[in-house]
């Protein structure tokens, strides 16, 4: 790589050997950064069987692999968010079965639970929005209506640190789970744990 | 390396040595990082959750499991599909895990993560069967993947 006089001369040759080493590690740095899942995230999954939580809270909660309390949660504390789906072979309006047909609601002490219906979508005022597959799908809906519900509950002086537990029908699809973890992250609470799948009533 | 002529040059030449040395730097980062991918199927469509928190990089050892829309294992882990093969599969790895850590004099169990990325249509039910099999084989950890907005 010289490019200096020999013999009185001078060589004007293109050097381009230091040129190709700086293409190959520039390629070789694009490809190692390109990651495909670079807009993927995960959560942590806490998993509960339904007898636990259904009878009482967690009975150490130092063991419980939760953080720490002032007050260990009592049964008042969990709340239920319950996803029923459409049956196999059904439809319910726009959805068949595997889509969540309505969200039960329980918060301590009502038993009976609320119930947040799916059939009327949030309202989409642009075209824009109309248009966008997320915000028109049954998904987004549930995680908005159920966000409103616990936002609320929160607001009425609800602790962030009661436990939910999330309980989707067996045949539910999994997107629907995901949004109810989601509308329970998003208004604020913290522990959220699911519960295994409730068969098919 | 050239030391002939008259005057005597001992200066070794270093330059194909350093772009030997850079090349060889640069192989074995780009490795690394294609096993990573690898454990990644795009066939997996992933739900969306915009509450999911971006992907650390810890030391910690990682089973990723990419199932689809009917509940089937796909890429590295296919051939896992039968029943039962991927119970033994998380066991033996378990045991492995709990050797290697015993070896070096670490204690407590193995930190092993049980990463789900599941199809956003799988059913729940399927997605449970994949739980109750990593705490049956002695995981303790498990992860969902999801999109932190669509892609």
């Amino acid at each position: 790589m010289s490019g200096g006089s020999e013999e009185g001369g001078v060589n004007l040759g293109i050097i381009i050997t230091p040129m190709l080493d700086m293409a190959f590690q520039l390629m070789a740095f694009f490809i190692m950064t390109y990651h495909p899942s670079s807009l993927e995230g995960h959560f942590d999954v806490k998993l509960l069987p339904p007898k636990d939580l259904a009878t009482k809270g967690p009975a150490d909660p130092a063991k419980a692999d939760l953080p720490p309390l002032d007050t260990p949660p009592e049964l008042q504390d969990v709340i239920t968010v319950s996803i029923k789906a459409v049956k196999d072979g059904q439809t319910q309006g726009a959805r068949a079965g595997g889509d969540a047909d309505f969200v039960k609601l329980y918060i301590p002490p009502d038993i009976e639970g609320k119930t947040i219906s799916l059939e009327e979508k949030e309202n989409l005022t642009t075209e824009a929005e109309r248009q966008d597959p997320l915000l028109a799908s049954f998904e987004w809906t549930l995680k908005k209506k159920l966000t409103t519900e616990l936002k609320q509950f929160l607001a009425d002086g609800a602790n962030s640190n009661a436990n939910i537990k999330i309980e989707p029908d067996a045949n539910l699809k999994h997107k629907y789970a995901m949004s109810a973890y989601d509308a329970c992250k998003q208004a604020g609470f913290l522990n959220i744990q699911f519960v295994g799948p409730t068969r098919a009533r | 390396m050239h030391g002939g002529g008259g005057d005597s040059n001992a200066d070794p030449n270093l330059t194909p040595l350093l772009d030997v040395v850079l090349q060889l730097i640069m192989f074995f980062m780009i490795t690394v990082n294609f096993v990573r991918v690898d454990h990644i199927s795009e066939q997996v469509n992933l739900p969306i959750a915009q509450s999911a928190v971006p992907m650390e990089k810890s030391a910690e050892e990682w089973v990723f499991l990419n199932i689809n829309e009917k509940g089937r294992l796909m890429g590295s882990m296919e051939p896992l599909n039968a029943p039962g093969e991927l119970e033994v599969h998380l066991k033996k790895l378990v045991e492995h895990l709990e050797r290697t850590a015993q070896l070096q004099g670490e204690k407590g169990d193995p930190k092993i993560i049980l990463v789900l990325r599941a199809d956003k249509d799988v059913r729940f039910e399927q997605l449970w069967d994949f739980l109750e099999t990593g705490k049956r084989a002695g995981i303790k950890r498990f992860q969902f993947r999801a999109m932190k907005k669509q892609g």
